[in-house]
């Protein structure tokens, strides 16, 4: 069986932040707990900087050197479209797979 | 491990260790310092420095972007020195200064690397190709015919960094070419 790992990084981050203003190693914590996927620094910061440039999420006043970043109203209606347009890919590919 | 990863993060542009630099140190601390974590550092790393120059006007030239970032390419330049700069230094302590611990600890796993027809050939360009890399961004040449005379300019604008490893590919080059002559003739 053919085997893909990781998911777009960025809605990881999205949705990890949905939950919550976060700083980078809670964001990767949570991302660990409820999608299974261990994100590099690299990688994460690749998306805090992708998603804060489109105004989806933003950064929060530094607490001990570390920054919390929270989502935007913005990146409430970016993410709640895609999780809407996800689900109905879901539904779709459930109907086809079980048929 | 962590040495090499706090030398990573020296490595990101100014602009983007000033906005994430202090966080993303923070966040290093909390991870463990892998293998893993070095290769994915030195991916961003690389996409970092490419979205930065890919950020300029798309109008840009590439010699433009040249002029407008060239202590990256004498960093690139000091990159490709490395090897050879060490291999000198190291002959240098052991043959002229009479310290040979370090060129014999290096010797076993440097020397088939050095002997192979490739490995030699990139160890002896290496100056010029780092040279070239720290001068030609910084250099403007103009050729122009005005009067029935053929008109040159040459105008040079380099930062501290172009310069000094400019001068230590020469040197190096130099240094090269009196071994190979006092070697072979």
């Amino acid at each position: 069986m053919v085997r893909r790992r990781g998911g777009d990084p960025g809605l990881l981050v999205l949705i990890s932040v949905a939950g919550g203003p976060k700083h980078g190693h809670a964001i990767l914590l949570d991302i660990e707990s409820f999608a299974g996927q261990r994100l590099g620094p690299g990688t994460l910061y690749g998306a805090l900087e992708r998603l804060e440039q489109d105004g989806l999420i933003e950064a929060m006043p530094s607490e001990d050197r570390r920054t919390p970043y929270r989502l935007t109203g913005e990146g409430d209606r970016y993410l709640t479209a895609r999780v809407g347009f996800l689900r109905r890919l879901t539904t779709a590919a459930d109907q086809r797979a079980s048929s | 491990m962590r040495r090499v990863i706090r030398t990573l993060v020296r490595l990101y542009p100014r602009a983007w260790r000033s906005r994430y630099g202090q966080e993303f140190d923070h966040l290093l601390e909390d991870l463990p310092p892998t293998p893993r974590t070095v290769v994915n550092i030195c991916s961003h790393l690389v996409s970092v420095h490419l979205r930065h120059i890919s950020n300029l006007p798309r109008s840009t030239t590439r010699a433009a972007i040249m002029r407008q970032t060239p202590e990256r390419f004498a960093m690139l330049g000091a990159a490709v020195l490395v090897p050879t700069a060490l291999l000198i230094g190291l002959s240098v302590l052991k043959y002229y200064l009479g310290v040979p611990a370090p060129f014999d600890a290096v010797e076993p796993a440097v020397t088939p690397l050095v002997t192979h027809p490739l490995g030699e050939t990139v160890v002896t360009l290496a100056p010029y190709v780092a040279f070239l890399l720290a001068v030609v961004p910084v250099t403007r040449m103009g050729l122009r015919w005005e009067s029935g005379r053929l008109r040159g300019t040459l105008s040079v604008a380099a930062p501290a960094v172009n310069v000094g490893i400019a001068t230590v590919s020469v040197a190096l080059a130099v240094f090269m070419a009196i071994y190979w002559v006092a070697e072979n003739l």
